[in-house]
């Protein structure tokens, strides 16, 4: 056998398939006690009651619909700046600026996330509570939406803004790529029909919309896993409500706040594991379903 | 009716266009802040910034982020010697045996990889190695880090790999070089940007991650890299920490360390860059 | 690879294995409580500079956490508020020769953020009240009741409530207190180191991670109220409310007050650092409820025996370890009986 190359590079792909397996499996056995014991309630229902000794109760739901709230309203905002973006690099942008936002949106894309936290910390949490959060609540109190009096700036709504942030070169990627790769006799055939530039974007835009789509579906998914940046403005108080100015939880802050302490109790470790595996459970099922449509509408991207 | 038209076409563009700017001005601010507060903090603390370590918060003394900094270069090669090379070979293998049934499971499960929630890897390390080592450690830190950079590096050979035209590999064949040789003499030469590139890419993941460490590394800023299997500090975590500090000086102290973080990344995404656009 | 890329792998190498070629001391690694961090930190900072053979490392990260590591093994000392529950304490006995007793005094304050009201009175049973929800704004009468000078003074805001996110010996102390003060809240809420806060339901709670989150997050929440240690009040210049316990005095903390308090609980316990310390608090508290200042606490510190460098460090905050402001010592005589 002179191929000994084949070996020692299967060894490595298998040593990754089986850490992967392991993080499942690990998982999966770990939220065994939690999941049995509770059953469905442990995400349908709410509270995060952890005794020594006595009777623990672990419900996320609440956690669970923040990170669904907070990825929704990153999603939501993201979407119209990320097709705008990508519209103005491609379309609109001289050679010399398109180059230099081409740049801005990688740096983006990779800035480290402890930094996007502490910028929101400091900047964008009393920034959306002066001139977003209190303006809404004075002048549309009566809708649901803004009747709650905003008293601080760690709120879902900043959690879901630093998302939208924090997205949104991913989603440019994804759409400028699409949009970019449109053959250039369509764009020339479109104007040679007397449409305007916006009439032409919209109908190119109207060819990309399944890069559109998987951008959304991939979006979702980064915003639910993201911990650090969430974490530090969320708020992390447990409670259900329509009220994006109210404090919150998110899955992955909520496991940033207790696991430090979770072996304390009997409990709470397989909660968290079991917060873990439904996080898990949550991007994996988005990604497939974003890798999925990749496929069926053949979509390539670079991160 | 065309003036209707000429009105709807420049309101479109202006509302592309200023969404566009509200797009970027997120991270034009952002460095905007962190160069003004990082400069002041640095300007304030001196120059020992970089090797001493933290103050203490009640005296107004920032001190510095030495430790941290020792800390966050030991992960950063840790992370890299461990996972750039396994990752590598994996994309290599990718890219050899597209075909093979561990490839077919591969493929999808990088990208499965690469949507797993940071943290997650965190609590994942923790079990495996920080309980049984009885010890947070940089190691644990180390290894956490390289499973999140595994699925980009991976990911990046492999393509970097298929985008070398078929010919060199033919023409290394009829040579009759083996596969090892193709590989080695042909192959990664004619590859080396893509790869630089997957090499950045670790770097720029292993610099920009926090969630990886919260469970792992355990040291608060005060101690150092002293060794792979003790507990050591980061730089990304030491910002995590002090920006919820109420003290005047620890918050300094983040916004210090979030320059140094920033510069760092700044030249692996400079670096990047370049590999990007070619010469 | 070119000759290049060895040398920056033989680098990586050389700086990773470093430290054993120069520094072969150690560290002596702690985590638990945010409750003594200030007085750890002001300790750690001389130690370390002590020129000792080896450093020690504190993280904070609420006595839960502590206790949290201690089980899973993964340190070799903690500091905890409440001690170890009895059960704790029996199961990791086993494992090894454990010791606990409380090693500072402290005491728990509510602080809060209202521009232009300096002197504030508050009672167990109204904080309960706050923290239920029910009441809701600072003008409430309940408020004004014990505040009459601040009729007109305090504003028609809703109050925003912070309590820590963590696993926290504050936590425990300060709703052991609201226990002992109403009766309502031992019944719905109860006490322990994590809590379900009714505020939080009803948006008006705020969840920070250690004394240090809190304290930021009361300091730059307007309207905001919220406990924390002593000392990080003082560092921080953060308005103390006067509390009253069964007396019914108004008073803020004293470094005398806390000393007296754990002095006669200490007597009352009788207990050595073999034993088990579970129920400590409560005696300390009723003690402190019925002579001055209510939420007086201490923080216990947790080790297994037969590590030198611990007691070596002991030593030296005996003998060498100044007490910061915001912290009393624990009276003199159980010092002596626990390092003999």
């Amino acid at each position: 056998m002179r191929d000994w190359l084949r070996p020692v590079l299967a060894s490595a792909a298998l040593l990754i398939l089986l850490v992967l397996g392991a993080m499942i499996l690990f998982l999966t056995y770990k939220s065994v006690p939690v999941l049995s014991r509770e059953g469905l309630s442990f995400i349908l229902d709410s509270g995060w009651i952890a005794s020594e000794g006595g009777e623990e109760y672990y419900g996320i739901a609440a956690a669970l619909l923040g990170t669904l709230y907070t990825s929704a309203i990153a999603v939501a905002l993201a979407l119209p700046v990320s097709v705008s973006l990508s519209v103005f690099v491609v379309e609109m942008a001289p050679r010399k600026i398109r180059t230099v936002l081409e740049g801005a949106i990688l740096m983006m894309a990779l800035l480290p996330t402890v930094l996007y936290g502490l910028w929101g910390l400091t900047y964008l949490g009393p920034f959306l509570l002066r001139y977003v959060m209190c303006p809404l609540h004075g002048s549309l109190g009566w809708f649901p939406l803004f009747s709650e009096e905003p008293k601080t700036g760690n709120t879902i709504l900043t959690a879901g803004v630093l998302l939208a942030i924090m997205i949104t070169p991913y989603m440019t990627a994804i759409i400028k790529d699409a949009y970019s790769s449109i053959p250039r006799e369509y764009r020339e055939g479109l104007y040679a029909l007397g449409t305007t530039r916006a009439e032409a974007i919209l109908v190119l835009l109207r060819m990309v919309k399944s890069s559109i789509a998987v951008a959304v579906v991939l979006g979702l998914g980064r915003a639910a896993g993201e911990t650090v940046a969430v974490s530090m403005v969320v708020g992390n108080t447990m409670g259900i409500s329509i009220s994006p100015f109210r404090p919150g939880y998110t899955i992955s802050s909520l496991i940033a706040n207790q696991f430090g302490n979770a072996f304390l109790y009997r409990l709470m470790p397989s909660a968290l594991y079991g917060s873990a595996l439904i996080l898990m459970g949550i991007s994996t099922a988005i990604a497939v379903l974003g890798l999925w449509l990749a496929r069926r509408w053949s979509i390539k991207w670079r991160i | 009716m065309a003036d209707m038209r000429r009105l709807k076409n420049a309101v479109f563009l202006s509302v592309i266009t200023s969404l566009a700017l509200v797009g970027i001005l997120p991270i034009a601010h952002i460095t905007g802040a962190v160069l003004y507060n990082g400069t002041k903090a640095l300007i304030h603390a001196g120059p020992s910034f970089l090797w001493r370590a933290p103050g203490d918060p009640s005296t107004g003394e920032i001190g510095g982020i030495g430790p941290a900094i020792s800390g966050t270069i030991a992960l950063l090669l840790i992370s890299m010697l461990i996972g750039f090379p396994l990752s590598f070979l994996a994309g290599v293998y990718l890219h050899e045996f597209p075909q093979s049934a561990i490839s077919r499971i591969l493929m999808p499960a990088t990208n499965l990889l690469l949507e797993i929630p940071t943290v997650v890897t965190s609590m994942f390390v923790y079990l495996v190695l920080v309980v049984p080592m009885g010890r947070f450690s940089a190691l644990a830190g180390g290894v956490a880090l390289s499973l999140v950079m595994l699925p980009y590096v991976t990911t990046h050979v492999r393509e970097a790999l298929d985008a070398v035209p078929v010919d060199f590999k033919e023409a290394g064949y009829a040579l009759g070089l083996d596969r090892a040789k193709v590989l080695f003499l042909v192959m990664l030469r004619a590859a080396r940007r893509g790869l630089i590139t997957a090499l950045l890419m670790a770097v720029a993941k292993s610099v920009g991650e926090t969630a990886p460490l919260l469970f792992t590394i355990g040291g608060s800023g005060e101690i150092g890299y002293l060794g792979l299997g003790r507990p050591t500090s980061s730089v990304q975590l030491l910002i995590y920490r002090f920006a919820a500090s109420p003290f005047p000086a620890r918050q300094e102290a983040a916004w210090g360390a979030s320059l140094i973080l920033f510069l760092l990344f700044i030249g692996v995404f400079a670096l990047l860059r370049k590999a990007q656009r070619g010469p | 690879m070119g000759w290049r890329g060895w040398l920056t792998v033989l680098v990586a190498l050389a700086y990773l294995v470093h430290p054993y070629l120069i520094a072969p001391s150690g560290v002596l690694v702690g985590s638990g409580a945010t409750f003594p961090q200030a007085q750890l930190e002001a300790w750690m900072s001389s130690f370390n500079n002590a020129g000792f053979p080896f450093k020690v490392e504190y993280v904070g990260k609420g006595s839960g956490g502590g206790q949290s590591d201690l089980s899973a093994g993964v340190v070799d000392f903690i500091c905890t508020d409440p001690p170890l529950s009895s059960e704790l304490w029996a199961r990791l006995k086993e494992r090894g020769d454990l010791v606990e007793f409380p090693f500072i005094l402290g005491a728990v304050v509510v602080t809060y953020n209202l521009p232009g009201v300096d002197r504030l009175r508050l009672n167990g049973s109204v904080l309960a009240g706050m923290y239920m929800g029910y009441i809701r704004y600072w003008d409430d009468e309940r408020i004004l009741a014990l505040n009459p000078g601040l009729r007109g003074v305090l504003p028609h805001r809703e109050i925003l409530l912070v309590h820590r996110s963590d696993s926290s010996g504050t936590t425990f102390l300060f709703t052991s207190f609201l226990s002992l003060s109403s009766e309502e809240w031992r019944r719905s809420v109860g006490r322990g180191k994590l809590v379900r806060w009714p505020v939080d339901e009803l948006g008006r709670g705020l969840g920070g991670q250690g004394n240090l989150g809190v304290s930021q997050l009361v300091m730059e929440n307007q309207f905001s109220l919220g406990y924390v240690e002593w000392s990080f009040a003082l560092q921080l210049n953060m308005p103390i409310a006067e509390l009253s316990g069964k007396s019914g005095d108004f008073t803020v903390p004293t470094v005398e007050g806390l000393v007296e308090v754990a002095d006669s609980a200490l007597r009352i316990l009788d207990r050595g650092p073999e034993d088990d310390w579970d129920g400590d608090v409560d005696v300390l508290l009723e003690t402190a409820f019925s002579s001055g200042y209510p939420l007086v606490g201490w923080s216990h510190l947790v080790f297994y025996r037969g590590d030198g460098r611990i007691l070596q460090w002991l030593s030296w905050i005996r003998e060498e370890g100044t007490t910061v402001p915001g912290y009393a010592p624990i009276p003199d005589w159980f010092w002596e009986e626990v390092l003999e």
